[in-house]
């Protein structure tokens, strides 16, 4: 029972997750920061169209509709709707590409297969 | 003239292809690069399709490679000195 093949939870059973069911603190530390990052791109971009007295469409629907980092709801950072789970909601770090495509604010992917009921698909690494 | 310096921080591997596109068309191929776009409407707009991938800062001008290149290059921590002869041609050129 010791060395390399010793009998763990997960080489005795069949599927186990080993992805823990919340963010630790660091997670949730880099994960706002990401979302501060989107903010400041965007306010850069709006920053430098007002100059020139310019906007785009999909600039103003942004700044009417999304929140920023400190005003969303921890709820809305770190979980995500998912029809299947225990109280509709699980953690944002399930959906794929989580940190890339800063699902909380409904858009990306995770946003896109919610639409759809289809965040398990995501997952698996289908996509 | 002002330009966004747009640097891409994160790779688009594993996205969706449209925004390899839109980086492609950035002219953003690797991690770390760095292009000028002079600020409009049309890149404004492309930006916003990879807002989560890339750094953005307004500039007054854009950096040449070579530019770039000796801002992040370190100081050698020696200098080559010119032989006599040269200074003396040039002195007596004077």
């Amino acid at each position: 029972m010791f060395g390399p093949f010793k009998l763990t939870s997960p080489l005795s059973g069949g599927l186990l997750w080993k992805i823990p069911w919340r963010l630790s603190r660091p997670q949730k530390l880099r994960h706002r920061q990401r979302l501060q990052h989107v903010d400041a791109v965007v306010a850069t971009v709006d920053r430098a169209l007002a100059k020139q007295f310019l906007s785009t469409k999909g600039l103003e629907r942004w700044k009417a509709e999304m929140p920023t980092e400190g005003e969303m709801l921890p709820k809305d950072k770190y979980t995500i709707f998912d029809r299947k789970a225990k109280k509709y909601r699980k953690g944002i770090h399930s959906t794929f590409c989580w940190s890339s495509f800063i699902g909380g604010r409904g858009g990306g992917l995770a946003g896109w297969l919610q639409e759809r009921g289809r965040e398990d698909i995501g997952r698996d690494g289908l996509v | 003239m002002p330009y966004f310096r747009i640097t891409l921080l994160r790779s688009a591997i594993g996205l969706p292809a449209k925004r390899t596109g839109v980086l492609q068309a950035l002219g953003l191929r690797k991690r770390m690069a760095t292009v000028y776009h002079p600020v409009s409407q049309d890149v404004a707009g492309q930006i916003m399709k990879v807002k989560e991938l890339v750094d953005v800062a307004e500039v007054e001008y854009p950096l040449t490679k070579g530019e770039m290149k000796k801002m992040r290059t370190p100081d050698p921590g020696y200098y080559v000195e010119r032989r006599a002869g040269d200074v003396r041609a040039e002195l007596e050129g004077r």
